[in-house]
């Protein structure tokens, strides 16, 4: 470390109530999801803006997967978007009694709000949102701006934004709509009153992001970070440049807001500075991070921020309390590159990785050593996680990456899963027949569950023995997730009158029950 | 058929139908003046006279009276669950011209004619109530209890379906045998397969894409199950059952390899996949299971009731689409295929015993306590020779000793027209008729090989039981005879010329007031 060891501030929570990473499970947040590394712009329609490689010769980290249809728990429930049947699922805990309410066409996202009162959908297909009651599924439909395929909730359950997100677009997306469209808005509800608010914020949104007690919302696109104060009467974007160079802007492509709300912090694919924009007087300033950033993470405890420099080989670690402060800078090893972090629930250690580079090798860091090793794998990752406790790494490997596999391995164009121990890093490579869509793990840690594209399985990983068990569905499963205080897994599965299956992985006991959908037709 | 009337003056007592004869000796009848289809009741014998548009009853003594319609025809004929009485679906015709000139049919003009249909509740011979139904009601469902029948169109059995203007294909009539206004209600289209909950308190109805609950004390609909989420959609109920406890109904659809649960406490649907269409279930209260079998999987699954979980599927040599259920076991047979197998399922230890029959099975009945199971055998184009080839070519009879787990095929010398079963003290008999046979067959199914022979009077059609244990045997008898047997002492008792009865009575129009429109 070319830096003294980490300021801590305590008492501080972390503020990233919308992030996805299974790592970063907070109570409400049970399904998985895993970190592909950094975001980037593949798979929108337009130029990244930020160069093709950020300069350090590697393609932008890849993330390929929003998991949008993850089930939103309460307490009691469980709410699960349907997006064929234009339904939303509700499972009541423990007794798996299951109701379906009508909502717009296509719910595409469901979030349920901290006081678990509410369940809302995103409706891909009638561009609004629906509000439900969570206990008596009554619905109320609210409009927003067309054409959006994303909604981020505020961790106090007061609001939700829709907007389109490129880097989550499918080909329904990315189908041309009729009429004029714009790349610039975003759709604010106010869950209490079902107004709504849009505006506009700069072209191509990338992330959007909450203080911690609601109060403002930050949209960071291409080249502006809007802040919107929600507890005006009509909020409106205060829109900052965080670009200097407005005809080819380095590309925006997360943003972290400290724990205190004073400050967001954005990285820039191809720059080689973090913004820093105070969110109380809306100054922007700059802090140095290394060559092409290309992922910025918080550590668990919310208190720091790590942002993986690829191009220089190190990784700038923030104290997100002060982030002007001095960073610590950590090294990595010269042969190796990475461009994702991973931290582990504890923050004790960081996985680090590369989406782009197609090597077969990932390295621990060992934050309080500063200590980066080098671990090979069957294949390259494509996407990792990590058990709630810490003990074990999921990484995924893809069918398509095998640059240095040898054709005679038995994961030479197969997709694979890799269980590794981060106690002594011995890993227990699977073939897996189809790629790996859901995650989701139990919360004391032991077991995890995944599903795999167009199979009829449900896999269980034990993450003390490293050893899975394959339980057979009676059809294919579209998304799963862990009942909330409990070790029961239900999976969702394809049947056009619904089909959901709940395995007690203690007892193996499968109960599945079919035609729910069938129940709000019930008189 | 041509009747020489002097041959009737025999059969015709205390009849006059000169007056009506026609100018010649000779009248022709083309249509059976008695329908063989005789329905049997604690009073007697119920049998349709469909040429003098006639219901009679014929007493196990022999004697026989007619039963008062008040003009109404009787189209089909249904006993009560207890047998104490019979129900009648009648229709009678009107004339909307008070022409007092018009006393037939003929006389009015098609255009006013209207046909009116009532069902009518027939005992010792007399009817009690008569309730107005829909003419193209033609089936009835009976309450275990037999307080309430339900009436509706099967339209399977619907050769004599009468659409007299609008017709509500949707509707149910419930009838409260025990007094009150039979109400109808609307069910869903093509209602049919009707059950009821075992504390007799609601009928479970399916129709097309739906389901229905009816309160049977209100008969008020308490829940409407859909079994489509589109309304483009459709599917048809095929088979249903009640588990033992009455809280869930399973419904099989056509085509369909989901079995529909239906929980009728806490309205809810689940579906119960299955790896085909389902040929047949029966619930066995005793295990709590619902046995399964299709016509096309080798297998046959038994679903718990307890966990509504398939258990291990018990794989079959062939097919089976028919299952019988006695104590304990459960019978497995294929009606329509060549298969010759047919099988024993213990419910409890599932323990599967194969037995062959000698020809494909035709139809399979259990005697009353479930020991044996009899089965008509139909003839097959056979393979073999000689005397395999015989066998193969003629009907035959099986028995199946379930207890024993034996099994034995009888050759027979023509085809079944009836078969009855009869048990008494320790045995089990077999009462088989057979086309153009003047015999009734008598077989020990403790020893089937050896049957008694017992001379009937005429080649027999079919035979019946009568509730106090008497048989009733149809023949081949153009003025009507009918044959009772005691079982226990063999003796037979004839019934004749019954369907002379309003032979030569024209048709005239019912409940017509003088110069009033009917």
């Amino acid at each position: 470390m070319k830096n003294p060891p980490f300021r801590m501030m305590a008492g501080l929570i972390p503020l990233l109530a919308a992030c996805n990473e299974s790592d970063l499970v907070d109570d409400k947040s049970v399904s998985g999801d895993w970190d592909t590394g950094s975001a980037s712009s593949e798979g929108a329609d337009w130029d990244d803006g930020g160069g093709g490689d950020g300069g350090d010769g590697w393609a932008p980290e890849q993330e390929d997967d929003f998991l949008s249809l993850r089930p939103a728990p309460t307490d009691a429930y469980v709410f699960v978007a349907n997006p064929a049947r234009d339904t939303v699922t509700r499972i009541s805990v423990p007794s798996l009694a299951v109701i379906t309410a009508g909502v717009g066409n296509e719910p595409h996202v469901v979030a349920t709000t901290d006081d678990y009162e509410k369940a809302v959908t995103f409706n891909r297909g009638s561009d609004d949102v629906t509000i439900i009651d969570a206990d008596t599924l009554e619905v109320r439909d609210i409009e927003v701006r067309e054409n959006f395929n994303a909604m981020e909730m505020s961790p106090d359950g007061a609001w939700v934004a829709c907007w389109y997100n490129a880097d989550a677009a499918d080909e329904i997306d990315r189908a041309a709509a009729g009429g004029a469209q714009s790349f610039n808005e975003v759709s604010f509800v106010r869950l209490s009153d079902g107004a709504h608010f849009p505006m506009v914020v700069g072209f191509n949104p990338r992330e959007i992001r909450y203080t911690a007690d609601g109060s403002l919302g930050v949209v960071v696109s291409d080249a502006y970070l809007a802040v919107i104060d929600l507890t005006a009467e009509v909020p409106a974007p205060e829109r900052l440049q965080i670009a200097e160079d407005l005809i080819d802007p380095p590309t925006a492509e997360e943003v972290l807001i400290t724990p205190n709300g004073d400050f967001a912090l954005i990285r820039q694919f191809g720059a080689d500075e973090l913004v820093v924009v105070d969110l109380l007087s809306l100054e922007v300033s700059r802090v140095e991070t290394g060559t092409n950033p290309t992922d910025l993470d918080a550590t668990p405890d919310g208190r720091q921020a790590v942002a993986v420099a690829r191009g220089s080989g190190e990784l700038w670690v923030y104290d997100l309390s002060d982030p002007f402060a001095l960073p610590d800078i950590v090294p990595v090893p010269a042969t190796e590159v990475f461009g994702s972090v991973l931290m582990s629930p504890d923050g004790g250690k960081g996985l680090l990785f590369s989406t782009a580079t197609g090597v077969s090798r990932y390295g621990s860091w060992d934050v309080a050593t500063g200590e980066i090793d080098i671990h090979s794998l069957v294949k390259p990752v494509d996407r990792m996680g990590v058990s709630p406790t810490g003990n074990t790494a999921l990484i995924f490997h893809d069918a398509d990456a095998n640059d240095d596999v040898d054709s005679d391995s038995p994961f030479y164009r197969n997709h694979a899963l890799t269980l590794v121990d981060l106690e002594d890093f011995f890993a227990n490579p699977l073939r897996l027949p189809a790629e790996p869509t859901i995650y989701d793990t139990t919360a004391d840690g032991d077991l995890g569950f995944f599903i795999m594209e167009g199979q009829p399985y449900l896999e269980v990983v034990d993450f003390n023995t490293l050893l899975y068990t394959e339980v057979v569905l009676k059809s294919v499963p579209v998304h799963i997730g862990v009942l909330p205080d409990t070790r029961t897994v239900f999976a969702s599965q394809e049947h056009e009158l619904g089909r959901l299956s709940f395995l007690d992985p203690d007892s193996g006991e499968l109960q599945t029950i079919t035609g729910f959908e069938l129940n709000s037709g019930i008189e | 058929m041509r009747i020489h009337n002097t041959l009737l003056l025999l059969a015709l007592t205390g009849c006059d139908p000169w007056n009506n004869w026609p100018p010649s000796d000779w009248g022709d009848i083309d249509a059976p003046l008695w329908d063989a289809g005789v329905v049997n009741a604690t009073d007697g014998t119920y049998v349709r006279l469909p040429h003098a548009r006639r219901l009679v009853r014929v007493n196990p003594d022999g004697s026989f009276q007619g039963v008062d319609l008040d003009g109404a025809t009787p189209h089909r004929v249904l006993p009560t669950p207890d047998e104490e009485q019979v129900l009648v679906f009648a229709r009678w015709l009107s004339c909307d011209d008070p022409d007092r000139d018009i006393e037939t049919p003929s006389d009015c003009d098609d255009d006013d004619l209207v046909t009116n249909a009532e069902l009518v509740r027939v005992q010792d011979g007399v009817s009690q109530d008569v309730y107005d139904v829909p003419a193209h009601m033609n089936a009835l469902a009976w309450s275990p209890d037999g307080r309430v029948a339900v009436a509706y169109l099967d339209y399977e059995a619907g050769s004599d379906i009468e659409i007299d203007g609008v017709v509500d294909l949707t509707e149910v009539l419930f009838i409260p045998l025990g007094g009150g206004t039979p109400q109808a209600v609307s069910i869903g289209f093509s209602p049919r397969n009707i059950l009821f909950t075992p504390d007799d308190g609601r009928a479970v109805i399916m129709s097309r894409s739906e389901v229905v609950v009816v309160s049977l004390d209100t008969f008020e609909v308490i829940v409407t199950y859909p079994l489509v989420l589109d309304a483009d959609q459709e599917v048809n109920p095929n088979d249903a059952v009640l588990t033992p406890d009455g809280r869930y109904a399973l419904v099989s659809v056509e085509g369909s390899s989901e079995l529909y649960k239906l929980d009728l406490q806490s309205p809810t649907i689940d579906i119960e996949d299955l790896d085909a269409p389902p040929s047949d279930m029966i619930v066995s209260a005793d295990d709590d299971a619902v046995v399964i079998v299709y016509d096309s999987l080798q297998r046959v699954d038994v679903l718990d009731l307890s966990s509504f979980e398939l258990k291990e599927p018990i794989a079959l040599d062939d097919p089976m689409n028919g299952v019988l259920l006695s104590e304990g076991q459960a019978f497995l047979y294929n009606r329509t295929s060549s298969s010759h197998d047919v099988y024993t399922l213990d419910l409890d230890t599932s323990e599967l015993v194969e037995h062959r029959v000698e020809n494909p099975v035709s139809e399979m009945r259990l005697s009353p306590a479930g020991r044996y199971a009899v089965g008509t055998l139909r003839p097959e184009i056979g393979s073999g020779s000689g005397l395999e080839q015989y066998q193969d070519a003629n009907w035959g009879l099986s028995v199946v000793d379930i207890v024993e787990q034996e099994a034995i095929s009888l050759v027979l010398e023509s085809e079944p027209v009836g078969l009855a079963l009869v048990e008494q003290g320790e045995a089990t008999y077999a009462l088989v008729l057979l086309e153009g046979r003047e015999t009734l067959l008598q077989l020990d199914l403790s020893a089937p090989s050896q049957p008694i022979e017992l001379k009937l009077e005429a080649p027999p059609t079919g035979i019946g039981a009568l509730p106090d244990g008497r048989f009733s045997i149809t023949h081949e008898a153009p003025l009507g005879l009918i044959t009772f047997l005691d079982p226990a002492t063999n003796e037979t008792t004839p019934a004749a010329g019954f369907a002379t009865l309003g032979l030569m009575a024209e048709e005239t129009l019912p409940r017509r007031d003088d110069g009033e429109e009917n």
